[in-house]
């Protein structure tokens, strides 16, 4: 049996739909042990949604794909830690605990004594990640928001989408970088911990992980004084970067030129190597000047052409493209199949669930593996309370007081 | 100086794309030394990529270059040459962490390869970025950020609820996505280091772009589930009134889902009757009647400020968040700005400049801005002079 890369490292998780939970979910992925603490009533939201839109409210002991999606291959532990003796069960568990990461309302933990400064006294090197929408300080720290209203809040909605259009909306997919940010912070933490000893306190603020993203955006305005504005597919740096109608409806192929080279093999590609050295497409800021032609004679070839038969054209020639793909298409994708990027697994309320492989494919000593669908409502809370040395009667009990969900 | 989370960590880093570079960048300001090896002739890719400060076409100033590079030492090698590929075996065989781009083929002809490294420095962990992966029907296929956004299905929601089905599907704006496959690339690094930390035993680890943004991504599973994919038509926004809504300087982002955000929008745009109507508590007939919703929202929008209509919806929980464009989030956020998000950093050719900063903050090991975008070549002296290299014959033989 292969070794994992945090094989003996245990994080406990109080998290909430996706920006917390993802983040346990990529580092299980690893091999980390993933206790997810949640209350027996106000438990993870997560659990009530639908993924499919029209789809029915799934049975919030199990969730259906949209938890899934954050929470697979973690142990679930349910306890009231309202409670005095719940958080008490809770700081005893958190001292075998590495790392705490937590995604609740800023100052939810703190009020029932499990902030850090409580956590340290169990566990003075404990590693405690608190990631929230805007920060743990500042005139916004109580933030009330989702996904979407961080993305705009940086600036993001601002430059996506077309000129003389609105800003774009976002999907939830945002909050998976507070996720991947958080997975960072938490990996830092842990090699230094290795190396000294010493914990730390984390605060991951969501709009500034996404802001962290948008730094090139910021420094073109703070160094040049360039407003940015929505651009389509534009971009500064590629010429021509775009996508074109090509046979079918709604079908599109992408070309993205970075450099003359680049530039050459897609005039030889559309058979018109005399663009190349056309005056108005020679170098890159000739063609910058006169993007709007070059997109109408790009446009003219790929139009009616079969998507693979376009496709197939462009990169036998070298030319950077794809074609666009929807979920289905990304689905069928025969590249996407071959290499496992998503795996079917079991489910106890739906049957089969689909989810996304680990992208992490180590070669030889410790393979990145999701196996598992999330864990039922206190699937786990027994065997973590018997860990502790409590009796089956007294756990008995705990659930008889409702502290406990097991 | 204090300890950095990653201090005494030794990176080579030979990085053409934003991901392999942001990588090197979240692992050199985080304390760890980090060598960039680049190409003598200065074609390195990020350094040639616009926008350029003051927009002059020039090697030490690509804004992207700046923006990922700081706190990084520059060295220049020809790795076509012997020569070049013998001094990377010199500078791998002491190093932790090896961020590359490509396929496997084109190290290993050079004596640079998995095999090689790894018989050489038996710890070393090798990061290795590609579009599409090593193993595939698309393996080698040429791809740049927009085509990988494209065929990995992110491109498919955007731009979300605009109206603007006729025209092409686009990329989230900016570089966004590309910073994606750095971060995922490094949690796998940081992964391996800490069990090579533990073992002394290091690892080859491929991450495919187009996976990365699967996995920052995940809404392309529903499809073999439910049979629902998402598209730009945000079809699910619209019946719930949360598309892009006019104000008096710019857009709302309203995001309503739960009752209770509806009921908090109802109150605040003078609408609380409809709480207890049983058009509005009802899910169906509620979204059946987004129009009347929506309206409302636009007329109560139109003369009010996206800062005024945030902090007045943040009082009822009501979810209306603001468009801030990314001049407002440098010159007039305070939240940005109390939380000193911006600091400052001078560069020889572009000057001083106020700077983005962290993704999240260490209480312990905050990262560093300290150094600049390296002028390119400018470690080529300390760091062959360290190995006891003639850096004068390196450079006149066209190696460095």
């Amino acid at each position: 049996m292969k070794n994992k890369a945090l094989q003996g490292i245990r994080i406990m998780e109080f998290g909430s739909f996706i920006a917390g939970p993802a983040a346990g979910m990529m580092l299980a992925g690893f091999g980390a042990e993933i206790l997810k603490v949640e209350h027996p009533v106000r438990f993870d939201g997560g659990r009530y949604f639908a993924l499919g839109f029209g789809s029915k409210q799934p049975n919030p002991k199990f969730g259906d794909q949209f938890f899934d999606v954050s929470n697979l291959d973690k142990k679930s532990v349910v306890v009231d830690y309202s409670k005095p003796v719940g958080k008490e069960i809770l700081l005893s568990l958190a001292a075998t605990c590495d790392v705490l990461l937590e995604n609740m309302t800023p100052g939810t933990l703190e009020r029932n004594g499990l902030g850090y400064e409580d956590l340290k006294k169990v566990k003075p090197d404990i590693i405690y990640i608190s990631s929230s929408s805007c920060g743990q300080d500042g005139p916004e720290k109580n933030f009330r928001g989702y996904a979407g209203h961080f993305a705009a809040k940086c600036g993001l909605g601002h430059i996506t989408g077309y000129p003389g259009s609105p800003p774009s909306m976002f999907v939830g997919s945002v909050d998976f970088r507070s996720a991947s940010n958080s997975a960072i912070a938490i990996l830092m933490s842990l090699l230094y911990r290795q190396k000294t000893g010493k914990g730390q306190f984390v605060d991951l603020a969501s709009q500034e992980a996404i802001g962290a993203q948008l730094g090139d955006v910021y420094l073109d305005y703070i160094i040049n004084g360039r407003e940015p504005q929505r651009m389509g597919n534009r971009r500064l740096g590629y010429c021509p970067n775009n996508a074109y109608k090509i046979l079918g409806n709604d079908e599109w192929i992408s070309i993205s030129c970075y450099d003359n080279e680049e530039f050459a093999a897609l005039c030889k590609a559309m058979g018109k190597e005399e663009l190349i050295s056309d005056p108005r497409f020679v170098d890159f800021d000739d063609r910058k000047k006169h993007e709007d032609q070059l997109d109408a004679i790009i446009g003219e070839w790929t139009a009616g052409q079969q998507k693979s038969a376009v496709w197939n054209t462009l990169i036998k020639a070298g030319v950077p493209s794809a074609p666009y793909y929807n979920g289905k298409d990304v689905s069928e994708d025969r590249h996407n199949l071959m290499r496992g990027s998503f795996i079917s697994i079991d489910h106890p309320q739906t049957d089969r669930d689909y989810i996304v492989n680990t992208p992490w494919r180590f070669a030889t000593e410790t393979p990145a593996e999701i196996k598992r669908h999330a864990p039922y409502l206190g699937e786990h809370t027994r065997q973590y309370l018997r860990e502790l040395g409590k009796s089956d009667q007294e756990i008995d009990c705990l659930v008889q007081e409702k502290v406990v969900l097991a | 100086m204090s300890q950095q989370a990653l201090s005494g960590i030794k990176v080579v880093e030979y990085t053409n794309t934003v991901g392999g570079a942001y990588a090197g960048k979240l692992l050199a300001t985080a304390g760890a030394q980090v060598i960039r090896v680049e190409e003598p002739d200065g074609s390195n890719r990020i350094r040639n990529l616009a926008p350029f400060a003051e927009d002059d076409r020039h090697i030490e100033k690509s804004i992207m270059h700046l923006y990922c590079n700081p706190e990084k030492t520059s060295v220049t090698l020809d790795l076509n040459k012997e020569e070049g590929q013998e001094i990377l075996r010199k500078l791998l065989a002491g190093a932790d962490i090896f961020i590359k781009e490509g396929l496997p083929e084109w190290y290993d002809s050079r004596g640079i390869g998995w095999e090689a490294l790894h018989k050489l420095n038996p710890k070393l962990v090798v990061g290795s970025l590609t579009p599409y992966g090593e193993v595939g029907p698309y393996r080698g296929y040429k791809a740049n950020p927009l085509n990988i956004q494209y065929i990995s299905g992110p491109a498919a929601l955007y731009p979300h609820g605009t109206g603007d089905m006729e025209k092409a599907p686009t990329m989230i704006g900016g570089s966004f996505e590309e910073y994606d496959t750095g971060t995922i690339l490094l949690t796998g690094v940081l992964a391996a280091l800490f069990y090579q930390r533990m073992t002394g035993v290091g690892q080859y680890m491929p991450v495919s772009a187009v996976e990365a943004q699967h996995e920052t991504d995940h809404t392309n599973v529903q499809y073999p589930v439910t049979g629902f994919y998402h598209t730009r038509a945000a079809v699910r926004n619209k019946l719930m009134s949360s598309l892009p809504t006019p104000c008096k300087d710019g857009y709302i982002a309203p995001f309503l889902v739960q009752l209770h955000e509806f009921n908090g929008v109802a109150k605040l745009i003078g609408h609380e009757e409809w709480i207890n109507e049983d058009w509005f508590k009802n899910t169906e007939t509620r979204q059946a009647n987004y129009q009347k919703i929506t309206d409302a929202m636009w007329e109560y929008c139109s003369t009010r400020t996206m800062k005024e209509i945030s902090d007045e919806s943040q009082k009822l929980n009501a979810s209306l968040g603001p468009n801030y464009t990314p001049q407002y989030v440098v010159d007039e956020d305070e939240q940005f700005a109390a939380r000193h998000f911006f600091t400052e950093m001078e560069h020889p050719f572009a000057g001083k400049m106020k700077y983005p900063g962290s993704p999240f903050k260490m209480s312990e090991t905050p990262f560093r801005y300290e150094k600049p975008a390296p002028i390119l070549g400018s470690g080529n002296e300390e760091v062959y002079g360290a190995l006891g290299l003639d850096v004068k014959a390196l450079k006149n033989a066209g190696v460095i």
